[in-house]
């Protein structure tokens, strides 16, 4: 990235150097651009004095086109993000009531954080819910898509149509679909719950993966749904492998299933990193999700239990714990990514060391 | 050809016009009647006038016909391609007049093709002992294995059943519940209590559609969906091409830190921003209009912004330095550059964007149901409280024949509030998949 950068500030540079000299030689060019010499005119007699002066030069530069082109984001990112998470973080602190049209503010402290943590069994039953709703999505997500992305990347006839169907619940998953789904018991395999006996299977597991495990089988096509635009980002990111590493794995007489381990999935690495972080946050934007609706019940509750301060302070809680899981889930894949670097590379260097040998 | 059409489209209107106008200077007349005229007539002639009924007919039919004519040189170009193509032919394409020869003479030839058939039948079955023999001998176990697991580029049976019995086993699970959606919506309430009928109703009870239709006020509700999720959807779309491109053709101070604030856009979950995004438009008071939600993706903060940008960011990275370098050169300034270059590039993503943001605006719930209120609507949300709607209509109220929603119902009024988005996909399916597949997104 920063050797791309040096470059183009070069090139930049050099355009930069040049352009006085084409004004000077061919003046035709500078006649053709209306903008410019109406500039001039109102600037100074002379023509050549337009490239010296410093508001042209901040006007012309790459930096102002730049942010030119930025600013209507930048409006967009103070007016909607930054001033709304300033005053939620202002609200969070204190007990906010609305009455016609006025906000009165009292500043109560860590009383909204303390309630929501300590005395909301609710608000951490919804937390723990989210939490172990992501823990148990992410896998499943990430390695479901990626094997659909190889079957379809491996070149078959009809895959295609495959594509396309895989992709299609992007198309319709919204909140009360899904919800509708899994009342109706549509969610899951068709008579999953006589094949597997989760009674029985209590009494030799823990309880905790038995209570996933029924939780997956109970909305796995479900799950399933939210994968189709993975699918498509692991299939561009297998598309783009070298492919003379394959040949080379070939050659030393490397199994499909050690290639797979040793060159597909390091390669793979940063698109795993994107589509884990990718599907923690749709799922936490999801109108299903538990504390979704638990936050946007108090928000309107005006009866002094919840309110816009309260919470505010739930939402911040609730960003901070997806932030963590979000870390977490990050570190894991860069760690892993570090290792198997580091390990390929010591192997290269042994293999490298042996030939000099 | 094309020039040719384009040069008579060209010539046309205006010859029309002079045609037509008679300079009417009546009550009636139209504002482009007049602009028309005044083309038409230079100055200082007599003008003659004309009875105001004939004139505003003469005039209504001059919009109508420039109307047509207008309509008539977009849509020529395309039907041209489209139809006329279809029937005439040409090198790449298969002519349909060809085709139906070659149907004809498949028919023709199919009398003499089956006596032929016939006559080499016993030849067949003398071979056949032979021929198994052969077959039998070639059994070598060199030869079922690369049978079985194919060599080199060619891929062997086990490997193709395995992957497309997967493949076939993963897209059941994905179409079941639309499948079994489907079969359940059109069952009699006789078929919903009878433990015998599971997966197919004993016949089509299309009742239940009318019913859940009446519900969902089916077309007002969907017109104001598609109204509530397209406008949205350009302006962000606009919006999040402009800052992808600033991003990705310019260097300036800051671009770290931008991208850095476009991720946290995206990390940011939307209860965080929701209740003072609503106290601002409750502040200008565009609270329950589509403003609420035209207003921030036009500042590319839209639903899910950040994706769009990043998809943009990929293409537009993918343009050559030398032909900006040369737009340049030729004295383009770099929104003229961004025009006709940058958009001409991005193609693909624009229309990505554009779906993808339609989708998710439609299939948004949350943010509908705050900013927009009970003014606007829409599928998804008319068939959250889908229940209590029809309580309302068919229910207790209207006396004894009260009736209670059963499942049928509800599943009917889910397949119409998705079928639009099912009907758009249909025939858009092809740019979302290539979109994403060209944009090349890998985290990198």
């Amino acid at each position: 990235m920063k050797k791309e950068i040096k470059k183009d500030n070069v090139k930049a540079e050099e355009v930069s150097a040049t352009e006085p000299e084409v004004c000077d030689t061919a003046e035709g060019i500078a006649a053709n651009e209306p903008d410019k010499t109406e500039e001039v005119a109102a600037s100074a007699p002379k023509i050549r004095d337009k490239t010296e002066g410093k508001l042209y030069r901040i006007l012309h530069s790459e930096a102002f086109s730049g942010y030119m082109f930025l600013l209507p984001w930048l409006i967009g990112f103070c007016v909607f993000v930054a001033y709304p998470i300033i005053q939620t973080f202002i609200f969070s602190f204190g007990d906010v009531q609305i009455r016609l049209g006025e906000i009165n503010t009292t500043f109560i402290g860590f009383g909204n954080y303390a309630k929501a943590l300590l005395q909301d069994s609710k608000f951490t039953q919804a937390l723990g819910d989210y939490a172990m709703q992501i823990i148990l999505y992410v896998p499943v997500i990430t390695v479901v898509s990626l094997i659909l992305a190889m079957l379809l990347n491996s070149k078959l006839k009809g895959t295609g149509f495959f594509r396309t169907i895989f992709f299609f619940p992007v198309i319709i998953t919204s909140g009360p679909v899904i919800k509708m789904f899994i009342d109706q018991g549509v969610a899951s395999f068709p008579g999953i719950e006589n094949l597997i006996d989760f009674e029985k299977l209590a009494e030799t597991l823990p309880q905790f993966l038995v209570d996933s495990l029924q939780f997956l089988t109970s909305e796995f096509i479900m799950i399933l749904w939210f994968s189709g635009i993975q699918i498509l980002v692991f299939m561009t990111g297998l598309q783009k492998m070298d492919k003379s590493m394959y040949e080379a794995a070939k050659i030393d007489g490397a199994t499909k299933w050690e290639m797979f381990w040793k060159i597909t999935l390091p390669a793979l690495n940063p698109t795993i990193v994107l589509n884990v972080v990718f599907t923690v946050v749709m799922q936490s934007i999801f109108s299903l999700n538990p504390i979704i609706n638990k936050i946007q019940t108090d928000m309107n509750a005006t009866d002094g239990s919840g309110g816009y301060g309260y919470a505010s302070a739930m939402a911040w809680i609730y960003f901070i714990v997806m932030l963590v899981i979000l870390g977490v889930a990050v570190l894991i894949f860069k760690k892993h990514e570090k290792r198997l670097k580091t390990d390929r590379r010591f192997k290269l260097q042994r293999r490298a060391k042996g030939a000099k040998v | 050809m094309k020039k040719k059409s384009q040069s008579e489209l060209n010539g046309q209107p205006p010859a029309e016009e002079l045609k037509e106008t008679p300079v009417p200077e009546s009550a009636e007349q139209t504002v482009e009647t007049a602009e028309e005229a005044q083309i038409a007539v230079p100055d200082g002639e007599p003008v003659r006038k004309d009875n105001p009924v004939t004139a505003f007919f003469k005039s209504a039919g001059l919009v109508i016909a420039s109307f047509f004519i207008a309509i008539w040189t977009h849509i020529k170009d395309w039907f041209y391609q489209k139809i006329i193509l279809k029937f005439k032919g040409d090198e790449e394409h298969r002519s349909f007049v060809r085709w139906i020869k070659d149907i004809g003479l498949w028919f023709k030839a199919l009398p003499s093709r089956t006596v032929a058939f016939f006559k080499g039948l016993p030849a067949w079955f003398k071979a056949f002992p032979s021929r198994t023999k052969a077959w039998f001998k070639s059994l070598t176990k060199e030869g079922v294995k690369s049978f079985m697991l194919g060599t080199g580029e060619k891929k062997g049976f086990l490997q193709c059943f395995v992957s497309y019995s997967l493949l076939i086993l993963f897209g059941f699970v994905y179409v079941y519940p639309i499948l079994y959606m489907l079969g359940y919506s059109l069952m009699s309430p006789s078929d919903v209590t009878d433990p015998m009928v599971n997966y197919l109703p004993t016949s089509a009870y299309f009742q239940n559609y009318s019913e859940a239709a009446h519900v969902l006020n089916f077309w007002t509700t969907l017109f104001q969906t598609i109204y509530v999720s397209l406008l949205p959807a350009i302006f962000q779309t606009i919006s999040c091409c402009l800052a992808a491109y600033g991003l990705a053709r310019f260097n300036f101070r800051g671009k770290k830190a931008v991208f850095a604030l476009i991720i946290i856009t995206f990390i940011v979950p939307t209860q965080l921003t929701m209740m003072p995004q609503l106290l601002i438009y409750s502040k200008i008071g565009i609270v329950d209009s589509v403003f609420t939600f035209i207003i921030p993706a036009a500042l590319g903060q839209g639903i899910k912004s950040a994706v769009f940008i990043l998809i943009f960011y990929q293409f537009f990275r993918g343009i050559p330095d030398s032909v900006v370098e040369a737009a340049k050169i030729d004295g383009a300034n770099s929104f003229q550059i961004f025009i006709r270059i940058g958009l001409s590039a991005a193609k693909p993503a624009i229309l990505l964007s554009l779906l993808l943001s339609v989708v998710w605006y439609y299939n948004e719930t949350v943010l509908t149901s705050i900013y927009l209120g009970g003014a606007v609507t829409t599928l998804p949300l008319e068939l959250e409280k889908f229940e209590a709607t029809y309580k309302e209509l068919f229910g207790d109220a209207g006396g004894i024949g009260g009736k209670t929603v059963n499942e049928a119902i509800y599943m009917a009024g889910t397949l119409l509030s998705i079928l639009p988005l099912l009907i758009f996909y249909f025939f858009t399916q092809k740019h979302f998949t290539e979109g994403i597949d060209k944009a090349g997104i890998t985290g990198e």
